[in-house]
């Protein structure tokens, strides 16, 4: 008997995928670039990005960084939304206000960076439950989910064709570039030692660039079947969390999006089962 | 577009790869280190140097301030869109001054501050500092 509980309605699944989003703000908020730790920052950089444009010519960011209380007001209530949204009940209009406030969010952490960062995966992955009729959600889902698997198939594809993997000092040169402050900063941390190993051993550090390449590649299959999305998580969770260690480059907006490939095929075939 | 970003990340060689510019700002004469933060902050208190330095040696403008001239040449629009989308002409002593707070550092009166250009070499197996000038300076009043 088919089950009435599916991964796009399914309290379980929205929960667990709404505590994950709770974890990544809370992580920013750690990492001490929240609303709050944004205060008075005077200046800012975006290109032609429309969603940008709508938020500063709003005058909402400008307002936020120069008002303190107002960036503690607004991590609080995403906070407070999340828990809500976790432990109490699902709401629409909830959701739909932790959408654009993650996203005004992203919008004003990117524009203080002064360029935009691929870790969009806490606030796309609520697009989905912005609906509530189950036929929106699911095919919401399915937009999400091509374009994730498009994302990280042409990072692949772009190291190929813009010549990076056949360039054996490729990788070498990107992490003495990356770790430029740690060398000036004479930080001896294992991260460094790391760094300085696979420096001096340019074959382990290309055939790590290679296999990053494959690994990306790879999501091509998820345009064919949904039946190795797991290995894709999977395989997501081994390409994040070498880049962390190995490149200083954090996934914390992208965990949202790393546990809906990795649960989605299960719930799936409970549906079916 | 805002969910497209930079998935040509890492894909292709770096140009000039043996000599790299990049930017740091002391604190009385003292590099404000940053590679012990958590990732977001590091990845700020790295990128901004630079970008702040392009805009101050571009004479306040970014490449957006030079889009919108481009594409807008009726003044009100175009000082309405500039107004809104591009940061107002900043002091560079505000922005020096943020920079150290958004570092944790305490800044007391007569501290002073730099903004400072390094010129690192790659050639050898770990990058080496091979020159440095000051970008701009501000002296705590």
């Amino acid at each position: 008997m088919m089950m009435e509980t599916t991964i796009h309605t399914g309290n379980y699944f929205r929960k667990s995928l709404f505590f994950i989003i709770f974890i990544e703000f809370s992580l920013f908020i750690f990492s001490g670039v929240s609303f709050q730790g944004l205060y008075q920052v005077p200046y800012f950089n975006f290109g032609i990005d429309t969603v940008y444009w709508l938020f500063f010519l709003l005058q909402i960011p400008q307002f936020i960084f120069s008002h303190q209380i107002v960036g503690l007001i607004l991590d609080l209530s995403i906070l407070l939304l999340l828990i809500y949204s976790v432990f109490i009940k699902e709401n629409i209009i909830i959701t739909w206000l932790l959408f654009i406030l993650l996203m005004l969010y992203y919008v004003s952490l990117t524009a203080t960076l002064g360029h935009r960062n691929y870790q969009t995966g806490f606030f796309i992955i609520i697009i989905p439950f912005l609906f509530s009729s189950p036929t929106n959600r699911k095919y919401a889902f399915e937009g999400i989910r091509y374009f994730y698997i498009f994302f990280y198939f042409s990072s692949g594809i772009f190291k190929i064709i813009n010549y990076g993997i056949f360039e054996p000092s490729m990788m070498t040169t990107t992490l003495k570039q990356q770790f430029i402050p740690y060398f000036l900063e004479s930080n001896l941390s294992w991260r460094t030692t790391l760094n300085l190993l696979l420096i001096k051993h340019w074959v382990a550090s290309y055939i790590l660039f290679c296999t990053t390449v494959a690994l990306e590649s790879f999501f091509v299959i998820g345009f064919f079947t949904k039946k190795w999305d797991h290995v894709l998580g999977i395989l997501l969770i081994f390409f994040h969390f070498s880049n962390w260690i190995i490149m200083d480059i954090s996934p914390i907006g992208q965990f949202s999006i790393i546990f809906y490939f990795l649960i989605s095929n299960k719930f799936s075939s409970k549906v079916n089962g | 577009m805002i969910v497209f970003p930079y998935n040509d990340m890492f894909s292709s060689k770096i140009q000039n790869s043996k000599f790299k510019k990049c930017y740091f700002v002391k604190l009385n004469n003292e590099r404000i280190k940053i590679s012990h933060f958590p990732y977001w902050k590091k990845d700020i208190l790295e990128q901004t140097p630079s970008k702040y330095t392009s805009y101050f040696n571009a004479n306040h403008q970014n490449q957006l301030s030079i889009f919108l001239k481009s594409k807008f040449k009726d003044s009100s629009t175009l000082f309405f869109l500039e107004n809104r989308l591009t940061p107002s002409k900043t002091n560079q002593a505000d922005w020096l001054r943020w920079y150290v707070g958004f570092s944790g550092k305490k800044l007391n009166k007569g501290d002073s501050i730099l903004l400072v250009e390094y010129s690192i070499s790659n050639e050898t197996n770990f990058p080496i500092l091979i020159d440095s000038s000051t970008i701009c300076k501000s002296i705590l009043k």
